[in-house]
């Protein structure tokens, strides 16, 4: 077993439904699963099963009512669905990606940073004429990049992915997660990779955890969930995914 | 059933479809794919005579059953819409009157085109909810949408769109905002009315798997051009256009690799 960068135990959270007298929903109910060094692991289910909840909790972004997050490294990341909002769209792009590493920087002056950010722009494909420009003109796909040259700036030993080619086009889409890919090996990062696209999770992720109401149902190597469910809920989910 | 001929339209200054050029035979289905701005959902659009904000048409014609669609008048566009042609939505509780019964929209959709009563309607509504085997139908008729889930509010919509026995259902993102298992019954229960009622069906949609199950013929459009158009064996599985052999080759394929791989390795 490799070394662990991420481990969550028996994680719980409630949140107050609507109403009058409202019962509490569990939206997360008791999740446990680990992340090795170098590894993505899937975490796929559909809408309101736990998800992104989860993710905030391993994020550190939302409390948990109770269970355990122990994060084995310095630094973690995270990208989020929907670029155009996670871009400042009035500041440009080279300070959007810098901005991190000019909080964590250890001594760098300002335009050490903006190198590095240069070269983070490099990393993720994006062309260095980009710098200069706001956030607001660029594609989805740019914005994309940007955020997660601005996720690698800092050296993260993990990064979150919550949905983060969800709102992109096919093609872009397919270019995105061959990025994430390339990075993985290249600096050794490790991804938690949240998805409702089980047909991208199956080329992309060692490890897959299916979620359903609030609880990983099943989890293990990818082409060994998505090949041979053992759990029905599983069963049901890869049977509805339509391909070519 | 439909023909389009050498369709142009624009919002402002800039084309969004461009001389593009199809048929729909009756009880076939038709998908086009593409990606954000290519111009699919504009050319439903024109078809529907619902051109937003600046959108205009700028020449070619649209013929329903052999009938021009841009030379009626809104009257008889009217008249057409919901009897002859309708129009499923990618939201349906967007579409869907939120402060109505499904019940109620039933109804109002058939007397607009014919005179029925409200129990006529409803014993209408039942009888397609059922043939499109949604469970329960009286507690659906008596739901508003937002009391029902998404995909059962879709597959509503489209009972309700098909009402008044369409020969045509154009249908835009139909399952884009649904989650898989639920995108599945909803593709199923457009399937099956076109299998029961020889209803034609116009699907646009961004999800390939989405018209690799549905359609018969597969219209790829690419910056408001029509750039391959064929049989979906043939489009999809043998596809002979640059952009239509790059997009595919971009679909994840539940086959353990990344997307687009087999194109440079």
């Amino acid at each position: 077993m490799t070394e662990t960068v991420l481990e969550v135990k028996d994680l719980k959270k409630s949140f107050r439904g609507r109403g009058k007298a409202p019962e509490r929903l569990q939206a997360v109910d008791g999740v446990s699963f680990s992340v090795g060094r170098g590894e993505c692991l899937g975490l796929i289910g559909e809408s309101g099963s736990g998800k992104t909840t989860t993710a905030y909790m391993a994020a550190g972004l939302l409390p948990a009512d109770s269970g355990e997050v122990s994060f084995h490294g310095k630094h973690l990341q995270m990208v989020f669905q929907d670029p155009g909002r996670a871009l400042d769209p009035r500041r440009k792009v080279i300070d959007s990606i810098g901005e991190g590493l000019l909080y964590h920087r250890g001594g760098l002056t300002r335009s050490q940073v903006r190198e590095k950010a240069l070269e983070a722009m490099d990393m993720v494909q994006l062309d260095r004429a980009y710098a200069k420009r706001y956030g607001r003109e660029l594609s989805g796909g740019e914005c994309q990049r940007a955020t997660i040259a601005r996720a690698v700036m800092i050296r993260p030993e993990l990064i979150i992915c919550d949905e983060v080619t969800s709102a992109l086009d096919v093609s872009v889409q397919a270019q995105i997660v061959r990025l994430l890919d390339g990075l993985k090996k290249s600096l050794g990062l490790s991804y938690l990779f949240i998805s409702h696209d089980i047909a991208l999770v199956d080329g992309f992720c060692d490890r897959v955890a299916v979620m359903y109401r609030g609880k990983i149902v099943e989890m293990g190597e990818t082409s060994q969930v998505l090949r041979h469910p053992k759990e029905e809920y599983t069963k049901i989910l890869i049977d509805s995914v339509l391909t070519l | 059933m439909l023909e389009i001929r050498n369709l142009s339209a624009a919002y402002g200054e800039s084309g969004a479809v461009k001389q593009v050029s199809f048929s729909v035979e009756p009880g076939q289905i038709v998908g086009i794919v593409g990606e954000s701005g290519s111009g699919k959902s504009t050319l439903l659009k024109c078809i529907m005579g619902l051109p937003d904000g600046r959108g205009r048409i700028l020449g070619g014609d649209i013929l329903l059953k052999g009938r021009s669609l841009l030379a009626m008048g809104e009257a008889e566009l009217q008249k057409l819409r919901g009897k002859e042609l309708a129009m499923v939505f990618q939201n349906p509780e967007l579409s869907l009157d939120p402060l109505w019964t499904i019940e109620k929209t039933f109804y109002e959709s058939i007397r607009v085109h014919s005179p029925v009563t409200k129990a006529q309607a409803r014993q209408q509504g039942i009888g397609l909810l059922k043939a499109l085997d949604l469970a329960d139908p009286e507690k659906v008729l008596a739901s508003y949408p937002f009391e029902l889930s998404g995909g059962m509010c879709q597959r509503a919509a489209i009972a309700i769109a098909v009402a008044n026995g369409p020969g045509l259902l154009l249908a835009d993102e139909p399952t884009s905002a649904l989650d898989v298992t639920v995108q599945k019954q909803v593709i199923d229960t457009m399937m099956s009315l076109r299998d029961r009622s020889g209803t034609a069906i116009l699907i646009v949609s961004h999800n390939m798997g989405v018209i690799a199950r549905m359609a018969d013929m597969v219209g790829v459009m690419k910056d408001g051009e029509l750039v391959e158009w064929g049989r979906k064996e043939q489009v999809l599985y043998e596809p002979s256009h640059p952009y239509t052999k790059a997009l595919i080759r971009s679909v994840p394929r539940m086959d353990g690799r990344l997307p687009g791989e087999a194109s440079d390795d």
